[in-house]
């Protein structure tokens, strides 16, 4: 097992009370006894979160990607006895009567189809991930970036600026959980793209009621929605469209840019399951319902860097794709209670793409992106349990493609000088 | 179009010679004028109005301007005399393009004076004990044994705002005068005041909002022909967004013949469907000025060398080629619509605003609107780590320096309100050490006088009597400028929203121009110079940028920022500020 802090590899039986034989440093886990990390898999989860060190993130964002580590070691191993147990016995029965064989040969497959699809499944328990994170906490201290809320009283003491209420953003982002939030704020993303970020609930406290008084200021605001798989999550928009205390009737866009059931398929083994009444309605359609009553998916599968990225695209997309008149506008972006002339240009269709190639992009290539990333996702967590080669899924899951960046106008802001 | 020199001690007066001929391009005539101890230098253009026609010998008083007055004086130098010796209230409404440098024989005392936006420059150092002055940098490289050496505390201000700000330069020993300041030397001392402050006074009546896009509109019109010198006909650098346009409006009602002159980026050109409705509907040619990576590649150290201090952002480039068309369609004076976002709320303060709404929410998150000030200029504050090399990083002075130079601005007792104070800044920083004088450098590259015409005194001062809310409206930016238009320009030109930024500088330097990074930024080259990490400036030019970075026009933004520094280095450091042979 290797040492975060020295790069030693030490053997098990050279490593007494949890230390390092070469430098003395503590290991916060011992997976041979029944830890289920090394301190190393650990560090490298948290330097992929991270993006090196260079991204604020979240508890939870290590909780997934210690989870997508986690399983493909026990997939894989449970693969391997099959495979293992199988050939042997394939040659035994082989031997003694070969004809058997034709059962055995489909047996064997269908094991391993069942194996896969059901070994290594289960998420890693929250409790345990708890434990994990209190000890790492213990052994190696606050890891770099973890957001890390100041409590309101410690707010430096500065007198309020009074016309900053008078004031109002471009955009803004709601989002249905407060750690989103967190996410989009610790990363400057209000900053950088002169963007409101509220949770639907209040926070952040605050701030809160100014800048939703603010936002009413903007009548050209555009407004975009973040969110969790659930059904509280995909309603959002729908609830904003038509809530006094938001948007109703200011006939502002209000774009939903969270994840729904459609989006669910290259995180199948990161999915909550449940068994609810989820009824149809309310930004729901039907299969939407369907698919919400048995399962739920958390933003947070998604890695800080991606969010920002995707979401930074999805606004850009969307806003080029409405300030230019000659601009397509694929209006499946746009969900909720549209401006007239958004609605003209095309219908409004609930449920709505996200954290994905906004207007300008087909659905069709949505659904091969997605495909890609699954598999991408799948080949780069192979032997993660370990740490081994877990660190190159770092450009796993959602990767911006950089060339559908065909020009360096962005409409987020007004670009660098011009000359007036 | 013109400049200034001189020195205060014992020098030999052909120094004077070698320093204007340091700036031949600055006009075809000279003049120098010597008292005991004392030289003055100006070069200028014979036969364009509005400026001195020679050095001002009046008694004991020697007076050199360069540049002109707004409004016009037949003589700036005589204006400038009687102003300064009157000092005090004859200094209030002083306004125009120019630098100064008055020797009072009598008191033997040497005044120097800038214009109070800074269009003009005025650069010192004491060498063997003699005061020498100059418009630009290359003419005290001029002065006989000189050795520039690199500052790198000022280059390490150069890659957080991509200009240098404040009085120091990248070179040793060598300073600047503040713009709207007067520098007196006198017993071998040299302390500067300034004679023009921005304050907050917010009018009653501007409440109005009638009366104050009245007032708008008139001393916008009043700015525009303040700065016209009896030209027959003017060019105006039109980008189809609402400042320029405006100062095409006001142009076409001081009835003045104009010739507008639009970038063309070809596929990435933005607005310019707008110049061209401007244009016509106030009946002025457009002529399209193409501007490629590689056209802009071939002019870079010539550029370069005429900027004279390092400026880093790329709208440089198309500028010059823009100057050049002017110029080359036999144009003296050029107009641009420069200012409007600096005085009137653009949409740089939105983000300020956004930060300061939010501020200490995280244990790690930046504090003080200093701080997020300095990121908003997105080249290397924060980065430092990542790019400079541990021997640079050793020299370039403690920390707090960048935040000194933004507390009174940002931190001004005199500006209640947050919107005006990050207006203040814009305007002391971006506009008048980095717009203005970028712009007049470029201009008198190709003999052009620059005119800009919202850097007005009288007009700054009203914007900072305006309440807030008519500048920055909600998310409007400009409100009381487009409100000042609304009638006199379509509305789609003034109430469209800033659509993208114009100039395609990531397509260049990760495409045509990478072969021309490779020269200046490559291994070797980096290097050579010891002050950046030659792995973090290798993965900019292969397009990569920091992990949280969402845009990608920042990785041309930051490279050409680099390529613009290592260029200037090679020029006035390594080349002692000579004209350079050839492209690099």
């Amino acid at each position: 097992m290797i040492c975060i802090r020295c790069q030693h590899d030490s053997k098990y039986s050279e490593r007494t009370g949890k230390k390092c034989p070469h430098c003395g440093g503590r290991f916060a886990f011992e997976p041979r006894e029944n830890d289920p990390f090394t301190d190393m898999a650990v560090q490298r989860a948290i330097d992929t979160v991270s993006a090196n060190g260079q991204v604020k993130w979240g508890v939870e964002h290590l909780y997934y990607e210690l989870c997508r580590r986690k399983k493909s070691s026990t997939k894989g191993a449970a693969v391997f006895v099959v495979l293992f147990v199988g050939f042997g016995a394939g040659i035994a029965i082989g031997t003694a009567a070969p004809l058997a064989l034709l059962l055995h040969v489909p047996a064997v497959f269908g094991l391993l189809w069942y194996t896969y699809q059901n070994v290594g499944n289960e998420l890693f328990a929250r409790g345990a991930f708890e434990q994990l994170w209190d000890r790492w906490g213990q052994v190696h201290g606050k890891p770099k970036g973890v957001i890390a809320r100041r409590p309101p009283e410690a707010k430096p003491a500065r007198a309020p600026e009074p016309d900053l209420g008078d004031y109002s953003f471009d955009r803004a982002v709601i989002c249905d959980r407060a750690r989103t939030v967190d996410l989009l704020l610790a990363n400057n993303f209000h900053f950088e793209n002169n963007c409101a970020v509220l949770s639907v609930g209040g926070y952040p406290q605050q701030a809160f009621e100014t800048v939703r008084r603010m936002l009413r200021r903007n009548p050209r605001l555009e407004v975009f929605v973040l969110h969790d798989n659930t059904p509280e999550g995909c309603r959002l928009a729908h609830l904003l469209a038509n809530s006094p205390e938001w948007f109703k009737g200011l006939g502002i866009r209000i774009v939903d840019v969270g994840l729904r059931p459609l989006h669910a398929g290259p995180f199948e083994r990161l999915l909550l399951r449940q068994n609810r009444e989820v009824p149809a309605g309310g930004g729901l359609s039907a299969a939407e319902a369907s698919w919400l009553s048995k399962h739920s998916l958390e933003l947070a599968v998604i890695r800080p860097e991606q969010v920002l990225k995707r979401l930074f695209r999805a606004m850009n997309q969307f806003t080029r794709a409405v300030r230019a008149p000659a601009a397509p506008r694929e209006s499946r972006v746009a969900q909720g209670r549209l401006s007239p002339g958004a609605a003209a240009a095309g219908a409004a269709v609930a449920g709505a793409a996200v954290l994905a190639p906004t207007a300008a992009l087909a659905r069709q290539r949505e659904a091969e992106e997605l495909e890609r990333q699954r598999k991408k996702n799948e080949a780069a967590a192979q032997g993660g349990g370990d740490g081994g080669s877990g660190a190159s899924s770092s450009s796993g899951d959602f990767e911006v493609d950089i060339d559908s960046f065909s020009s360096d106008a962005d409409t987020s802001d007004g670009g660098a000088d011009s000359f007036g | 179009m013109s400049g200034l020199c001189g020195y205060v001690g014992e020098a030999s007066p052909e120094v004077l010679t070698a320093m204007l001929q340091a700036i031949d391009y600055r006009g075809d005539r000279i003049d120098t004028a010597q008292a005991p101890g004392v030289g003055l230098g100006y070069r200028w253009w014979g036969g364009r109005p509005g400026k001195s026609g020679s050095i001002l010998r009046q008694g004991p008083h020697l007076l050199s301007c360069a540049g002109t007055l707004a409004p016009p004086a037949p003589s700036p130098a005589e204006a400038l005399l009687s102003r300064l010796s009157a000092g005090g209230a004859a200094l209030d409404e002083l306004d125009g393009a120019f630098a100064c440098a008055w020797w009072d024989g009598e008191r033997r005392r040497l005044t120097l004076l800038r214009d109070p936006f800074g269009v003009r420059s005025l650069y010192y150092t004491v060498h063997q004990g003699v005061l020498y002055f100059a418009s630009e940098l290359k003419q005290l490289l001029a002065i006989p044994g000189f050795e520039p050496a690199l500052d790198p505390a000022a280059i390490h201000k150069y890659l957080t705002f991509s200009f240098v700000p404040g009085e120091d330069v990248p070179l040793r020993g060598v300073k600047r005068l503040l713009p709207g300041h007067l520098g007196v030397f006198e017993d071998g001392k040299l302390s500067s005041t300034p004679y023009f402050t921005l304050r907050e006074q917010l009018d009653p009546a501007l409440e109005d909002q009638a009366t104050a896009v009245r007032r708008v509109r008139a001393l916008c019109r009043q700015a525009v022909e303040r700065r016209l010198n009896g030209e027959p006909e003017v060019a105006l650098y039109l980008s189809g967004g609402i400042d320029s346009s405006g100062v095409a409006v006001w142009l076409k009602e001081a009835g003045v013949k104009v010739r507008a002159f639009s970038l063309d980026f070809g596929e990435h050109s933005v607005e310019r469907e707008q110049a061209e409705q401007v244009a016509r509907l106030l009946e002025f040619p457009l002529t399209w000025v193409k501007a490629s990576g590689e056209d802009i590649g071939q002019a870079l150290m010539e550029l370069v060398w005429k900027l004279d201090l390092p400026f880093g952002d790329a709208v440089t480039g198309p500028h010059f080629l823009l100057g050049r068309a002017a110029r080359q369609a036999g144009y003296s004076a050029v107009f641009n619509g420069e200012g409007g976002d600096q005085l009137f709320g653009g949409w740089t303060s939105k983000p300020m605003v956004a930060a300061e709404v939010y501020g200490g929410l995280y244990e790690d998150s930046p504090q003080e609107p200093e701080e997020l000030y300095l990121r908003s200029y997105h080249r290397f504050y924060g980065l430092e780590d990542a790019l400079y090399a541990p021997e640079f990083r050793a020299q370039v002075g403690g920390p707090g320096q960048r935040r000194a130079l933004l507390r009174p601005y940002l931190g001004s007792p005199d500006i209640p309100h947050f919107l005006n104070r990050v207006r203040l800044a814009d305007i002391a920083l971006k506009g008048s050490q980095n717009i203005l004088p970028r712009a007049e450098r470029i201009a008198n590259a190709w003999a052009l006088d620059m005119r800009v015409p919202l850097f007005d005194r009288a007009l700054a001062t009203e914007s900072f009597a305006l309440p807030p809310q008519l500048k920055l409206h909600g998310a409007c930016e400009k409100y009381v400028l487009k409100l000042a238009l609304q009638n006199k320009l379509p509305d789609d030109i003034v109430w469209r929203r800033k659509f993208g930024m114009s100039v395609p500088a990531t397509d260049w330097v990760l495409g045509p121009l990478a072969p021309l990074m490779e020269e200046l930024l490559g291994p070797a080259a980096v290097r050579r110079r010891g002050m950046f990490q030659e792995d973090y400036v290798s993965r900019l030019r292969q397009g990569q940028d920091q992990p949280d970075e969402t845009r990608r026009r920042r990785i041309g933004e930051k490279l050409w920022a680099l390529a613009m520094l290592e260029a200037w280095m090679r020029v006035f450091v390594d080349g002692r500020g000579r004209r350079p042979g050839g492209a690099a």
